[in-house]
């Protein structure tokens, strides 16, 4: 009955595991929600802390058919018509960029089922005219704010009228919408920040640059450069409350020049990258160079696009003209029309993909983000380029779908299963002695053994127990052969250690017993301190004298021993704490 | 010169003592032998015996001169020329297979020879006596010679001690 109650016992606690297991590994199986986007996905774990950008209001199943566009987001993404690339060969159809959010949209890979056209769905997306239509019309009932700082390098002299008109251009097409802020970091190059504006409304924008028009030229203060002014830019915007519905971006028109002298200023910059991409904001460039000047060093061009931002060359007279466009740009992000499309990749190896294609108000700026179609046979997906975005990990479980939840129930079951079985005492002894064979039986105690509850009847004590049990003998063997004559001797002694029954041969003429290390025959137990007592045979007498060495307390019949004493057949010894009796004999009639 | 506890030939009574005793508990042997008196079940003896070899003309010799025997290891002690079965080995033609047994008293702490029908005897001389052959069953005392057959003499030594059963 015990034994029935002890099996029902390891059966409730291993249902109870297994209850407890099942789900747990069946979430450890599907960390990644099958609904959502593998971008959400990406980009909350490249931005931990802020709130996903990405609010897919559809799952990817119920994004199909293919063509079927997905909900609009809050619209942040600008993008260029697709090109027609060679046949049979991967072709750049949309690029797409310089917005934060975009930066973390990975680059997705489609495979044409068709020859030399197209996907459909692309095609369909580029064509949803109405779709378009009513997502401009939402933009322009509520454009999108801008949180925008801009970096001004100031010249020596006073702020040129040329640097001032591009600025007010970049005013006018942050503040379309009222809810736009602005700030402005102005520097004077190798000098100091002389104007350091947070966010603030296009009034206070305006009259601040006002001031910086007709400031005179200011020489003093320490080393400012580039970089230290777009951290400085990036410190104000952070320290702002973080908005999810606005754009946020650095916009700096440098040269940038100072930065390239030394490593130390590109540290700088891979920082400043790093941060702006936590922070969720785009650093754009308008990188102001000389006429002969060649291009721009390969860290200065890669710094806006690490951020997901742009980046235009331009010399002092292209200034007017590169602003423009950039403003141009800014104003296409608050009309822009684009459609998401959340598909499932026809090759279930592959991610759901999620596509973001759209045209944006003429004139069209190519900005990147690679999406590659590539024609039969299909072609195996480029790298894509070492971005923030892509570099991020993917967590594994995130490619597992709805079935894996099924496998990870169905393993945490026959495991658990198997463990069961093995718990199951008719099957876990044969286990045991299969694998660790079998161990001798630990004898069963009956002397703690409770005969009768009611009279308090208890076995008989232990010791009496274990004395009546039979336990096996020593394996010692019954006989022990030992060559104990002295070199040259026709006798043999030795002392039986009556306390410990053990037998010391005085094998040779002069020997030492005692507990000492340096004593011939160690001898554990005499005493506390070191116990030496020597023992030699005298050739003339034929006799064996023992001799306490050190004031070791040695008694001789009884009687403590101060000095030598001969010893004799029979003759018991006390060596410190040890009785001992000498025995001799001859070996010769 | 004999010790106060070593047994005599007629030690049949013995009063109980105890002691410290590191050695196995032989308890079970003890009331595996017939006693006369429920007293007696209270003490044994645990017992100590060598056979020093004296003369021989065995071939080989045996490996030593001094054979110690472990009466708690085994109480019956058995000599002869057969390998497997003996715990002294004698190499001769002349000493049977099973030529005699060492038994160990525990009740009474006497060693006993027992000669096992050998072809060659087993003689017995007491120190101080004449030699004789055993025919069933001999007490040893310590000091005695024994022979076997006329290819090995021994010198019987032994040791007993009373211990008190826990």
């Amino acid at each position: 009955m015990t034994r029935i109650m002890n099996g029902a016992r390891v059966f409730k606690s291993y249902w109870l595991f297994a209850l407890l297991l099942g789900p747990l590994m069946a979430l450890q199986g599907c960390q990644a929600p099958p609904t959502s986007a593998p971008v959400a996905t990406e980009r909350s774990s490249a931005n931990s802390g802020s709130t996903p950008e990405w609010r897919p209001t559809a799952s990817p199943q119920a994004a199909e058919p293919k063509a079927t566009p997905a909900p609009l987001l809050s619209g942040t993404h600008r993008c260029a018509p697709a090109q027609a690339g060679a046949p049979g060969q991967p072709m750049i159809c949309v690029r797409l960029a310089t917005e934060p959010k975009r930066g973390q949209i990975r680059v997705v890979t489609y495979t044409n089922s068709g020859p030399g056209a197209p996907p459909s769905d692309i095609a369909a997306a580029l064509d949803s005219r109405p779709l378009r239509q009513i997502r401009r019309e939402q933009l322009q009932q509520r454009p999108i704010p801008m949180r925008a700082m801009v970096v001004l390098q100031l010249t020596e002299q006073r702020m040129p009228g040329l640097l001032a008109a591009s600025v007010r251009s970049l005013v006018d097409v942050v503040f379309l919408s009222p809810q736009s802020t602005m700030g402005i970091v102005a520097y004077e190059r190798n000098h100091r920040i002389v104007e350091e504006l947070p966010l603030s409304s296009k009034e206070v924008v305006l009259a601040r640059l006002a001031i910086l028009e007709k400031r005179p030229a200011n020489l003093d203060g320490p080393s400012f450069s580039t970089s230290d002014a777009v951290a400085t830019a990036l410190t104000q915007m952070s320290s702002q409350l973080q908005d999810t519905e606005a754009m946020k971006f650095i916009v700096a028109i440098s040269t940038g020049a100072d930065d390239k002298l030394t490593d130390e200023k590109k540290r700088t910059f891979a920082n400043f990258a790093v941060n702006a991409a936590n922070a969720n904001v785009v650093f754009d460039w308008i990188y102001l160079k000389e006429a002969d000047a060649g291009k721009a060093p390969a860290y200065v061009r890669d710094l806006p696009l690490r951020t997901g931002g742009v980046f235009f060359e331009s010399t002092v007279d292209e200034l007017r003209t590169k602003t423009d466009t950039y403003a141009q740009l800014l104003r296409s992000l608050q009309v822009v029309d684009f459609t998401l499309n959340l598909r499932r990749a026809e090759d279930p190896e592959r991610e759901r993909h999620r596509l973001v294609v759209g045209t944006v108000a003429p004139p069209q700026i190519s900005v990147p983000l690679d999406v590659i179609v590539s024609l039969q046979p299909a072609v195996e997906p480029t790298t894509p380029p070492p971005t923030l975005a892509n570099t991020a990990p993917v967590k594994s479980s995130a490619r597992r779908g709805s079935s894996d939840a099924i496998w990870w129930w169905l393993t945490g079951f026959l495991l658990l299963g198997v463990v069961g079985l093995l718990l199951l005492p008719s099957v876990h002894e044969p286990a045991r002695i299969a694998f660790w064979g079998s161990a001798a039986p630990l004898p069963v105690n009956q002397a703690l053994t409770i005969r009768n509850m009611s009279t308090h009847e208890f076995s008989p004590s232990l010791g009496r127990l274990v004395a009546e049990q039979r336990r096996p003998p020593t394996p010692r063997p019954p006989v022990e052969w030992m060559d104990a004559t002295p070199p040259g001797q026709n006798y043999v002694a030795w002392l039986l250690a009556l306390d410990t029954g053990r037998v010391y041969y005085l094998d040779k003429l002069d020997i030492t017993l005692g507990n000492d290390p340096a004593c011939t025959v160690y001898i554990n137990g005499l005493a506390p301190a070191a116990f030496r007592c020597r023992f030699y045979r005298d050739p003339n007498s034929r006799q064996t004298a023992i001799y306490p060495v050190d004031g070791a307390v040695v008694e001789h019949r009884g009687q403590r021993l101060t000095g030598p004493s001969y010893v004799f057949d029979q003759d018991e010894v006390r060596l410190g704490a040890l009785l001992f009796r000498y025995f001799e004999t001859r070996t010769v009639l | 010169m004999r010790g106060p506890n070593t047994p005599n030939a007629g030690d049949v009574t013995l009063p109980a003592s105890s002691g410290p005793n590191s050695i196995p508990d032989l308890s079970e042997q003890v009331q595996s032998l017939p006693t006369d008196s429920d007293s007696d079940k209270s003490t044994f003896y645990r017992g100590w015996a060598w056979l020093v070899l004296v003369e021989t003309r065995l071939s080989p010799a045996p490996p030593g001169r001094v054979a110690t025997l472990q009466p708690l290891v085994k109480s019956c002690i058995l000599v002869g020329s057969h390998a497997e079965s003996c715990d002294v080995v004698l190499a001769s033609g002349r000493i049977s297979r099973e030529h005699a047994e060492i038994e160990f008293d525990f009740a009474q702490g006497q060693f006993w020879l027992n000669d096992r029908n050998s072809t060659n005897g087993t003689h017995v001389r007491p120190p101080g006596g004449s030699e004789l052959r055993v025919i069933a069953r001999q007490m040893l005392i310590d000091g005695c010679q024994i022979r076997f057959a006329d290819d090995a003499e021994f010198v019987f030594r032994c040791f007993a001690q009373k211990a008190a059963k826990p």
